[in-house]
C-alpha cells in the first residue's frame, strides 16, 4: 500500500516539476525576448498560453505537500527540517514572481517593464530554487534531519543547477511554440521558440550527462543501480525525448509537446524507481516514512477517485487552452457592449 | 520577540490575510453565478455587466489568494513540522480532499475565465457550478480540519503519539457542524456586504441607475441568505466551546470565577484574569445561550491552570467586536429589505446606504475577529489538550527571518492587489456611468 501511495505521491510531484518547471520557463523567455526585435509577439504567446495554466499547475506543489503529510508525514517533517532555507528562498521567489504576474496582467502600463523583469528573474530564481531543492534528497547530504552545508557546492547540486534551467527553458519553449501554432498567435513566435526548443533540448544531452556522472560519482546507491533495469524508464524517456525532438524539427507542434513531456515524466518516474525504497537517502525508506494503514487506505482510494478527474478536467482546460478559437459572434452574445 | 511569538505571529498574518481572499473566494462565484444566471436568462446586458465585472475583481482576488494558499501549505510544514507529522496521518487525508476541490474550483474558473469565446453561453455558465461547489467544499473541510485541532477525537493518543486513526470520526468531529456552518455562513455573508458596499459607495457618490441597484440588490440578496445559518452556526459553535473547550469560553465571555446561572456581560472593560468592568449583564443569560439551561454551572478561569489559559484580553474584546458587527449586520439587512419592501426612500437618503458601505469591510473584520478568538483562544495548545504549540515549532534559527519576509511579502502582496483591482476596475466604471446616466435619460 505504502509504494502505491509513494507512486502517487510522486507522480504529483513530477507532474509539478513538469507543469511548473515549463513556467518557470515561461519567465526566462520573457526575459530572453526582451532582447530581440519580435519582444510583443513572444511576450503575447508566452503569456497567452501561461495565464489560463499557472494556478492550477502551481497547485500540484499542493498536491504534493498534501500527499506527503496524509501518507508520509515523517518524510514530510524530515524535509521541512532540512530544506527550510532552499524552499523558504524559492517560495519566496513564487510569490515575488506571482506579483509579477499580476501586475502585469491586471495592473497599469507604467508598471510593465519593471513587473516584467522581476517575473522573468524570479522565475528563473524559483525555479533553481526547487531544482536545488529536488535533488537533496537523492544527494546522501541530508543527515539528522539537517542538510549539510557541503551539498550547496557539491558537483551534484552544481550540475542540476543548469540542468533545472535547462530543462525549465526546454519544456517551455516547446510548449508556448505549440501554443503559438495552434492558435496562430505568429509565425515569427512560433518559429523562434521552435528554434530556441531545439537548442535548449541539444543542450540538455551534455548537461544530462554531466549530471548522471555526478550522481554516480558521489552517491553510492545510485551507482550501484546505475547498471541494473532500474534506469529503463529514464532511458525510455531519453528516447521519448529525442523522437520529440525529430518531430519538433519537422513542425509537427502537438506531437512533440506530448512526446517531451512524455520523455520528461518517465525520466522523473524513473528517478524514483531508481532512488527505491529510499525517500531521503540514506535517513528514510518508503516503508519508515509511511502513515498507518488506515491513511493509507483512504489516501488511496480519494487519489482514485479524484486523480482522474482531475486529469480529465486538466485535458479540457489544456484544449481549450491549446484548441482552436472558434469566433465569439457566432455563438455568443458580447454581453459587454449589447 | 520569541521564536515561538514570531511564529505564532507569522501564522497569524499569513491567515489574516489569507482568509479574506478565501472568503471572496467561496461567495464571489455565487455572486457571479447569480448575476450571469439573471443576465442569460433574461437577455439582460446589464445582470451580464455586472457579472463581468465582478469577475474581473475576482481574476485579481484568485491570483492573491492562490498564492498565499500555497504560501500557507508549504508554511505549515516548515513552521511546524512536529505538528505535520504527528497529525498528518489524521489530517492530511481531508486536506487531500480540498486539494482536489480546490483544484476542480480553479480549473473550472480558468474555464469560465478563458472559455468565453469558446463555449456555449450555458455551458459556460455552468462552469460557475464546480466553482461554487470546490469554494464551499474547500471552506468545509478546512474548517473541520481547524475544528479538528479544537476538539481532536478518532485516535489513540498513546506516548505522545496518534495511533490507530480513524479518520471519518476525526472529519465529523464535535466542534465541526457549528464552525463549518459559521465559517461558510461567514463567507457567504461578507462577500454579499462587500459587493453591496461598493455599489452602496457608487450610489452615494450620486450614480443611482439599474446597474449599481443590481450591484447592491445582488449582494445584499446573498448577505440575506445566509444571515440565519451565520447565526445557527455561531450559537451551535458557542454550545460546542462550552462543552468542550471551557478554557476559550472563559476567556470569550470573560468568566473569572465558577458560575451557576452565569450572567451574560456585553461589553465594559476586561481584565487579565478575566474579571469585566463597566459590562451589562444580564442575568441567567450565559449559562442560557451556552447550555439552553439558566441554571448551568459555567466554569470559569480560576478552574483552568494558569499555564494552560488562553491569552484572556485579545480573545474576549475580538468575541465582543464579532457580536457587535454581527449585530450591525442584521441591522443592515433588515433595513435594506424593510426598504425594499415597504420603505423605498430609504434607499433614496443617505443613511441605509452608509450602513450598508460601512457593513462590506466590517464584516471581514468580523472574521478576522472570529479567528482571533478560535485561533488565540485554543492557545497554549496547537492540538486542544494534547500537544503544545511551543512543542511543535521548527528548531531552526530562521524562523525570526521568515516572519520579517513574510510580513513583507504580504505588505507587497496587499500593494499589488489594491492596484491591480483599481486598474482593473477602473477600465469599466466609464462604461456603466455611460450606460447608468443613458438609462436615466430613458426613464
Amino acid at each position: 500500500m505504502e509504494v502505491a501511495a509513494f507512486t502517487l505521491v510522486w507522480i504529483g510531484l513530477a507532474l509539478y516539476a513538469l507543469l511548473a518547471g515549463a513556467d518557470f520557463g515561461v519567465g526566462l523567455w520573457v526575459l530572453f525576448a526582451s532582447f530581440t526585435r519580435r519582444e510583443e509577439e513572444i511576450r503575447k504567446a508566452a503569456f497567452g498560453y501561461f495565464g489560463p495554466v499557472w494556478e492550477v499547475n502551481g497547485l500540484f506543489l499542493v498536491f504534493f505537500i498534501v500527499g506527503l503529510m496524509a501518507a508520509f508525514p515523517s518524510a514530510l517533517a524530515l524535509l521541512s527540517r532540512a530544506l527550510i532555507g532552499l524552499v523558504l528562498f524559492a517560495l519566496v521567489m513564487f510569490v515575488v514572481r506571482s506579483c509579477a504576474y499580476a501586475l502585469l496582467h491586471h495592473g497599469p502600463e507604467r508598471y510593465h517593464p519593471v513587473a516584467r523583469w522581476t517575473f522573468g528573474i524570479s522565475s528563473v530564481l524559483a525555479g533553481l530554487g526547487l531544482g536545488y531543492a529536488a535533488v537533496a534528497p537523492s544527494s546522501g547530504f541530508i543527515r539528522g534531519d539537517a542538510l549539510d552545508p557541503g551539498f550547496y557546492t557539491s558537483a551534484l547540486a552544481l550540475t542540476a543547477l543548469p540542468l533545472t534551467l535547462m530543462g525549465s527553458a526546454h519544456l517551455a519553449a516547446v510548449v508556448i511554440a505549440a501554443y503559438a501554432h495552434a492558435r496562430e498567435r505568429g509565425e515569427v513566435a512560433t518559429e523562434w521558440l521552435r528554434r530556441k526548443a531545439l537548442v535548449a533540448g541539444a543542450a540538455m544531452l551534455p548537461l544530462t550527462v554531466l549530471f548522471t556522472i555526478s550522481l554516480v560519482t558521489e552517491v553510492d546507491y545510485i551507482r550501484d543501480q546505475i547498471s541494473s533495469l532500474r534506469v529503463l524508464p529514464m532511458v525510455a524517456g531519453g528516447a521519448a525525448i529525442l523522437l520529440g525532438m525529430w518531430s519538433l524539427l519537422r513542425r509537427r507542434y502537438a506531437s512533440a509537446s506530448l512526446l517531451i513531456f512524455a520523455g520528461y515524466f518517465a525520466g522523473l518516474m524513473g528517478g524514483a524507481f531508481l532512488m527505491y525504497p529510499y525517500m531521503v537517502y540514506p535517513e528514510l525508506t518508503i516503508s519508515e516514512g509511511a502513515a498507518p494503514d488506515a491513511s493509507l487506505l483512504f489516501y488511496l482510494v480519494i487519489t482514485a477517485v479524484g486523480l482522474p478527474l482531475l486529469i480529465a478536467a486538466m485535458v479540457a482546460l489544456y484544449n481549450m487552452t491549446l484548441g482552436p478559437e472558434r469566433a465569439q459572434s457566432e455563438r455568443l452574445r458580447e454581453p459587454a457592449e449589447g | 520577540m520569541s521564536d515561538l511569538l514570531a511564529g505564532r505571529a507569522q501564522m497569524g498574518i499569513s491567515l489574516g490575510f489569507h482568509i479574506v481572499f478565501a472568503s471572496l473566494g467561496v461567495g464571489l462565484p455565487a455572486l457571479i453565478c447569480m448575476a450571469h444566471f439573471v443576465g442569460l436568462k433574461r437577455g439582460d446586458e446589464v445582470w451580464m455587466r455586472l457579472a463581468e465585472r465582478l469577475t474581473r475583481a475576482f481574476t485579481v482576488l484568485v491570483v492573491i489568494g492562490v498564492v498565499s494558499g500555497i504560501i500557507i501549505s508549504v508554511e505549515l510544514s516548515l513552521l511546524w513540522p512536529d505538528f505535520m507529522e504527528r497529525a498528518g496521518p489524521i489530517i492530511g487525508v481531508p486536506i487531500s480532499v480540498e486539494t482536489y476541490a480546490f483544484f476542480f474550483e480553479a480549473i473550472f474558473l480558468a474555464l469560465y475565465l478563458f472559455g468565453r469565446d469558446r463555449l456555449s453561453p450555458w455551458a459556460h455558465w455552468a462552469t460557475l457550478i464546480p466553482v461554487c461547489l470546490g469554494g464551499a467544499a474547500s471552506a468545509w473541510i478546512i474548517v473541520s480540519v481547524n475544528s479538528w485541532m479544537n476538539t481532536p477525537v478518532g485516535f489513540d493518543y498513546v506516548n505522545g503519539e496518534f495511533k490507530n486513526p480513524d479518520l471519518v470520526q476525526a472529519v465529523f468531529n464535535p466542534a465541526m457542524p457549528g464552525q463549518t456552518l459559521h465559517m461558510v455562513g461567514g463567507a457567504y455573508v461578507a462577500t454579499g456586504f462587500a459587493c453591496a458596499a461598493v455599489y452602496a459607495i457608487t450610489m452615494l457618490r450620486g450614480r443611482r441607475g439599474l446597474y449599481e441597484r443590481r450591484g447592491l440588490a445582488v449582494g445584499m440578496t446573498l448577505a440575506a441568505f445566509w444571515i440565519v445559518p451565520l447565526g445557527v452556526g455561531g450559537d451551535l459553535a458557542g454550545r460546542l466551546v462550552n462543552e468542550n473547550q471551557p478554557a476559550k469560553l472563559a476567556a470569550m465571555e470573560g468568566v473569572p470565577k465558577t458560575e451557576k446561572g452565569a450572567p451574560l456581560t456585553i461589553g465594559g472593560i476586561t481584565g487579565r484574569d478575566g474579571e469585566t468592568k463597566y459590562g451589562i449583564e444580564i442575568p441567567y443569560g450565559l449559562s442560557l445561550l451556552a447550555a439552553r439551561d439558566p441554571d448551568a454551572v459555567i466554569k470559569g478561569l480560576e478552574e483552568i491552570r494558569e499555564d494552560d489559559r488562553p491569552p484572556v484580553v485579545p480573545v474576549r474584546y475580538a468575541f465582543q467586536l464579532m457580536l457587535w458587527i454581527g449585530n450591525l449586520l442584521i441591522l443592515a439587512v433588515t433595513g435594506y429589505w424593510l426598504a425594499r419592501w415597504k420603505r423605498p426612500r430609504w434607499l433614496e437618503g443617505r443613511a441605509l446606504l452608509c450602513l450598508i458601505a460601512a457593513a462590506g469591510p466590517l464584516s471581514f473584520l468580523a472574521i478576522e475577529a472570529g479567528w482571533v478568538v478560535t485561533e488565540v483562544g485554543r492557545q497554549p495548545w496547537i492540538i486542544y489538550g494534547l500537544r503544545r504549540t511551543s512543542q511543535s515549532l521548527t528548531e531552526s534559527g530562521l524562523v525570526g527571518l521568515m516572519f520579517v519576509v513574510f510580513t513583507l511579502l504580504y505588505v507587497g502582496m496587499s500593494i499589488v492587489t489594491v492596484i491591480a483591482l483599481r486598474s482593473e476596475l477602473d477600465l469599466l466604471p466609464k462604461r456603466a456611468r455611460h450606460s447608468s446616466s443613458s438609462e436615466a435619460a430613458s426613464t
